[in-house]
C-alpha cells in the first residue's frame, strides 16, 4: 500500500500551497479584470495630435548612420515626429531591446525626460488627477515584473493610486497600474509561486510543487478507484438492513446487531456501541480493527498487508474493509466501554 | 471525528478528485513547458536582417504627402526588399521603399516564401490556403484574410500570414494546441476558454477547498495519534 503512504507524506508537503492555489484561483475569478488591466482610465492619444508634424530628416541618411537598423517606426510624441530605430526584433514589447529614438526633424538622438514622460502619461489618462511623482526605474520593476526595459513611472493622486508606466526606449505607455492591478499581481504571484518576481510561471519552485501535487492527486485518484473496486465506497443510498451476530470472546458474550448491508463492519459495530481498536479510523492503514469469522470472506489487499497468512487462514480480516452483507457471524476479542481516543 | 472526516474527505474527493487530477496534469504541463516556446518564439528566426540603405530611395516625407492620413508607419523588410507598412483608414497598405509603388496583396508563392524564411528549421509545407471566413478557433478574433501555411513536421507548425503586410500574424503548433486544451481544462471553461469565474469552476474550487481541509484534519489526526496502541485481537 505504498500509494497510501505517498499520499499522506506528499500531502504534508503541499497542503499549504494547495490551499493557496485554491484561494488565489478563486479570488482571481472575482477580480474586476477591466479595472485591473488599467483600461478604464486609459485613452488613446487623439489622432489629430499625431498627424500634425511632418518629418524632414532623410531616412536613407539615417540608415547610413545606423546600418544595423532592422526596422524604423514613425512615432509621434506630443505632436513631435520621431523615428524609432529597432535593432533586435522581439515578439513582446516587454522583452529587452535597445531601440533608439531620433528626432525626425533634426536627426538628433531623443531622450525621453521626466517632463515629456509625465505629459504623455497624462495624455493617456481619461480622468482628472495630478502627478505626485515621476521616477526613472531600471528593471526589475516591482509593479511590472515582466518588463525588461527601463521605464518612467508617473504616479498620480487618484482614488485608485494609479501609476502610469512609460517605456523609455519607445516612449510608449505600457500600462496603467492601480490598486486592483496590484491586488491581481499579488494573487498571480501566489498562484504562480513567483516569489522571485520574474512575471513567469516557469520557475523551479512551482515546477517542484506541481509535480508533487500530481503525485498527491494521482495517488488519491488511485486510492478512490481501489475503494470503489473493493466495494468500500458504495453508491446505493437506500440499502436494506441486515442482522449479524457478534461473539465477544473475552467476556464470552454475544450480541445480535442490525446495520445497513453496505456499511462497513467497523462502523456497524461502533454504531452499536461495540468498540474495537481502530487507530486510523477505517482507512485500512493501521491494521488494528481485526475480527475473525468462519465464513468464506474475500481477502482484500489491506487484509493481506496487515495480517499474515496463518491469520488469514484462520479467518481474520479487517473490519473496516468488509461490509455487513459479507458476514452473518463474527468474533471479536473484546469491546471497549466507549470509543477510545475517538471522542469527537 | 476521524471517521466522519475520512468520510467527508472521501465523498468530496469522489466528486472533485478527477478535477484535482486534471488541475495537476494541466498545471504540470503549463509550468514545465516554457511559455516562450509555446508562443512559438523558438520556432521563428530571431535574426532580422538590417535594412539596406541604398534600396530606400522613396523618402518618408513623400509618403506622408501622398497619404496624409497614414498612421503606424513602419519601414521594414518584405523578404529582402525594404517596404513601408502603414494603416490607411484602418486598412493595411504596403509601399515599396525603392520605387514608391504600392504592393498588392501577397500571392500564394510569396506567402510560402515568407513562411519558410520565418522558420528556424527548414520544413516542408504540407498545405497553404487563404482564409477569408470561418477562421479556425486557434487564431481567435484576428482580422481576416490570412494565409494559413501548414508544415508537414510532426509538431504541426502552422504560420498565419497577413496578405496585406506580409508579416507573420501568429504561429501555432501542437504544443500550443495542447497548452490551450489544458488551459481550458484547468479553468473548466471548455467552450470559450476565457471565463475564470464560471459556476462550474467555483463549485469545484469550493468543494476542493473543503476536501483539502478535511484531508488536513485527517493528516493532523494521523500524525498526532500514537501507533503504540497495538491491535488487541
Amino acid at each position: 500500500m505504498m500509494f497510501k503512504r505517498i499520499h499522506k507524506w506528499v500531502a504534508l508537503i503541499v497542503f499549504v500551497q494547495l490551499l493557496i492555489w485554491l484561494i488565489s484561483g478563486f479570488l482571481l475569478g472575482k477580480l474586476d479584470h477591466t479595472l485591473a488591466s488599467g483600461r478604464t482610465t486609459f485613452t488613446l492619444t487623439p489622432q489629430a495630435e499625431k498627424a500634425k508634424a511632418q518629418p524632414a530628416y532623410n531616412i536613407q541618411a539615417l540608415l547610413r548612420r545606423y546600418p544595423e537598423t532592422t526596422e524604423v517606426k514613425l512615432v509621434y510624441l506630443l505632436g513631435k515626429p520621431l523615428y524609432q530605430l529597432v535593432f533586435q526584433k522581439t515578439l513582446h514589447s516587454y522583452q529587452a531591446a535597445n531601440d533608439l529614438l531620433i528626432d525626425a526633424k533634426t536627426g538628433k538622438i531623443f531622450i525621453l525626460n521626466a517632463q515629456s514622460a509625465s505629459e504623455i502619461a497624462m495624455l493617456s489618462y481619461k480622468e482628472q488627477a495630478t502627478v505626485s511623482d515621476v521616477e526613472y526605474l531600471e528593471p526589475p520593476i516591482e509593479e511590472l515584473t515582466r518588463e525588461q526595459n527601463p521605464v518612467w513611472r508617473v504616479s498620480l493622486t487618484d482614488s485608485l493610486n494609479t501609476s502610469i508606466f512609460v517605456r523609455a526606449k519607445d516612449a510608449k505607455i505600457i500600462t496603467h497600474v492601480n490598486d486592483e492591478t496590484r491586488w491581481r499581481d499579488l494573487l498571480l504571484m501566489l498562484h504562480f509561486m513567483d516569489y522571485a518576481q520574474t512575471g513567469s510561471f516557469n520557475n523551479v519552485i512551482i515546477q517542484f510543487f506541481a509535480l508533487a501535487t500530481l503525485l498527491l492527486s494521482g495517488t488519491g485518484f488511485w486510492w478512490s478507484i481501489r475503494l470503489i473496486f473493493d466495494h468500500q465506497i458504495r453508491f446505493s443510498w437506500f440499502s436494506k438492513l441486515q442482522s449479524f451476530k457478534v461473539n465477544i470472546l473475552k467476556v464470552n458474550e454475544d450480541k445480535v446487531i442490525s446495520a445497513r448491508k453496505d456499511s462497513s463492519i467497523l462502523s456497524a459495530l461502533s454504531d452499536n456501541d461495540i468498540n474495537i481498536p481502530s487507530i486510523c479510523g477505517g482507512g485500512g492503514v493501521c491494521g488494528s480493527c481485526r475480527f475473525s469469522t468462519s465464513e468464506d470472506v474475500e481477502v482484500l489487499p489491506a487484509d493481506r498487508q496487515h495480517l499474515n497468512q496463518s491469520l488469514l487462514e484462520e479467518g481474520y480480516r479487517l473490519a473496516c474493509q468488509h461490509s455487513v452483507e459479507e458476514i452473518s457471524e463474527i468474533n471479536i476479542y473484546k469491546s471497549f466501554a466507549k470509543k477510545r481516543r475517538d471522542i469527537s | 471525528m476521524l471517521r466522519e472526516t475520512r468520510k467527508l474527505h472521501r465523498w468530496l474527493m469522489l466528486f472533485a478528485g478527477l478535477q484535482f487530477l486534471i488541475w495537476s496534469i494541466s498545471g504540470v504541463y503549463m509550468v514545465l513547458v516554457n511559455i516562450h516556446f509555446i508562443h512559438g518564439e523558438s520556432l521563428i528566426t530571431k535574426e532580422a536582417q538590417p535594412l539596406p540603405a541604398e534600396a530606400v530611395q522613396y523618402d518618408i516625407s513623400a509618403l506622408l504627402e501622398r497619404y496624409p492620413m497614414a498612421t503606424n508607419i513602419r519601414l521594414g523588410l518584405l523578404v529582402d526588399k525594404p517596404v513601408y507598412r502603414f494603416k490607411q483608414n484602418g486598412n493595411d497598405v504596403m509601399v515599396i521603399a525603392e520605387t514608391g509603388k504600392v504592393v498588392p496583396a501577397i500571392s500564394e508563392t510569396l506567402a510560402q516564401r515568407i513562411a519558410s524564411n520565418s522558420l528556424q528549421q527548414e520544413q516542408e509545407i504540407s498545405s497553404i490556403s487563404l482564409i477569408v471566413d470561418n477562421p479556425p478557433s486557434e487564431i481567435g478574433a484576428r482580422r481576416l484574410p490570412l494565409w494559413q501555411v501548414k508544415f508537414a513536421g510532426i509538431s504541426g507548425d502552422t504560420l498565419y500570414i497577413n496578405p496585406h503586410n506580409g508579416e507573420v500574424a501568429t504561429i501555432r503548433h501542437n504544443s500550443w494546441r495542447l497548452f490551450d486544451a489544458f488551459w481550458r481544462l484547468h479553468i473548466m471553461d471548455y467552450i470559450e476558454g476565457d471565463d475564470i469565474n464560471n459556476i462550474l469552476l467555483n463549485v469545484f474550487t469550493i468543494a476542493g477547498f473543503l476536501a483539502v481541509l478535511a484531508g488536513l484534519v485527517l493528516l493532523y489526526l494521523r500524525l498526532t495519534r500514537s501507533n503504540e496502541e497495538e491491535p488487541q485481537l
